[in-house]
């Protein structure tokens, strides 16, 4: 079951490796190492990216963000993340998974309850490829495209993320429900920015995730809420365009009327949080 | 097979490794070193923590080949002239110790984070060790055990 593993210290080396038929990247290994030796996957070369300094880039200048692919979950709960990033990114497994686990193996696992990559797509992330032909730049919501299916071509290497943080003033929300909660995938994850002003909801983005084959957006309830008050009765209705925009499925965790269920509750934060403004 | 060179528990090693070998096989078969245990296998229980450039990690998810260059620490490594550490000293006069399976994982979780938080609260231990099962289900008393040794880590400082 021998498997070919190389880690080049080099970009050439890297573009050379990746030409060989039936290579993966590895990076932190949290998720991929389960799956090989489950044999669910079988790669034949394995390409390790951690020691190439391009992919371990961060910068944050004048809020646009730029965050390198194999930089660990432990590395950015360090640096000065928006706040619903630097929350999502802490629910993740454990401290040693932490120092594992980087941000651009999470995305490209693109599992549907991936909790990093549900604030992406509240800011609407960019990730940007890198081959020998250079850069290819695809929004996060295009680039994944169902569970564990990613616009990856061969040859590419996810290198960063970027976004611009054009919401600094906005109050956040992240919350995950899971089995316990350390070292869980989640059963419902919600996160939202949004801006009150007068006690009316200015602008507001909802995106949850494990309630459908991606991480998903749900603009028909941001709509909705623009231009009004965090009252019972709008988050009830809020509550139902939720449910009505998921797709959430039984497993091992939970079933789907569970997460549906659970899903709509849990705008009902925002009465909580506008409580404490 | 790759050629390594890496340092554990303080001392320069060179050795041959499949590809596709576990630290932990590395750790407890090649080199012999058999304090570090496996439990799950996955990395969710923390019985194979050791310590990698001074980080914990679980020895089952990370390639033998990765560690070339740098530091791993284990259980073996963390006493130092023959005398435990103020962490092990704590599990054992507080009585953190059942079947002991988990105890060398917790130990490794335990030691860099009450290196670095010299006077943690409760909750921030639990925090410390969530990637740590216990099957007996000792908690409390391990929890009990991190305090006390914090308290010793101060003590020794002074």
């Amino acid at each position: 079951m021998s498997i070919r593993v190389e880690i080049p210290n080099t970009l050439s080396e890297l573009w050379e490796l990746l030409s060989y038929e039936g290579a993966r990247i590895i990076a932190g290994g949290t998720d991929l190492m389960v799956r090989i030796r489950a044999k669910v996957e079988k790669p034949s070369l394995l390409v390790d990216i951690v020691r190439l300094p391009e992919f371990r880039l961060f910068e944050n200048r004048e809020d646009i963000f730029s965050i390198g692919a194999t930089l660990t979950h432990a590395e950015l709960l360090k640096k000065d993340l928006p706040g619903v990033l630097h929350d999502a990114i802490s629910t993740i497994g454990s401290p040693q998974i932490r120092n594992m686990g980087t941000i651009g193996g999470n995305i490209c696992n693109a599992s549907p309850a991936g909790d990093s990559i549900l604030p992406l797509y509240l800011y609407d992330a960019n990730v940007v490829l890198l081959s020998k032909n250079g850069e290819r730049r695809v929004p996060i919501g295009e680039f994944i495209k169902g569970p564990g299916k990613i616009d990856f071509r061969k040859g590419e290497a996810l290198l960063k993320i970027v976004f611009t943080n054009k919401y600094k003033d906005y109050k956040y929300i992240f919350k995950k429900i899971g089995k316990r909660v350390a070292m869980t995938i989640s059963v419902v994850s919600m996160g939202l920015i949004f801006k009150l002003e007068n006690d009316i909801i200015k602008d507001i983005k909802i995106a949850y995730g494990a309630v459908s084959p991606t991480v998903v957006r749900i603009r028909e309830a941001e709509e909705y809420l623009k231009g009004k008050p965090i009252e019972d009765k709008v988050l009830e209705e809020a509550k139902s365009i939720i449910q009505k925009n998921i797709s959430p499925i039984d497993d091992i965790r939970a079933t789907g009327e569970y997460r549906r269920e659970v899903a709509g509750n849990l705008i009902f934060l925002l009465k909580d949080a506008y409580g404490k403004l | 097979m790759k050629k390594i060179r890496f340092t554990i528990n303080g001392e320069v090693r060179e050795c041959e490794v499949e590809d596709d070998e576990r630290l932990l096989d590395l750790i407890r078969e090649d080199l012999d070193l058999r304090g570090t245990k496996e439990g799950c296998g996955q990395g969710e229980c923390g019985a194979c923590t050791v310590l990698l450039d001074g980080k914990p990690v679980v020895s089952c998810l990370t390639l033998a080949v990765k560690v070339n260059g740098r530091e791993v620490t284990t259980i073996e490594g963390v006493s130092k002239k023959g005398k435990l550490h103020p962490v092990q000293e704590a599990f054992i006069e507080k009585g953190a110790v059942q079947c002991g399976f988990c105890t060398p994982g917790m130990v490794m979780a335990l030691v860099p984070f009450l290196s670095e938080n010299k006077d943690p609260a409760r909750e921030e231990v639990r925090k410390a060790i969530e990637g740590n099962l216990c099957r007996c289900t000792g908690y409390e008393k391990i929890v009990d055990a991190a305090i006390y040794a914090s308290k010793k880590m101060r003590e020794v400082e002074r």
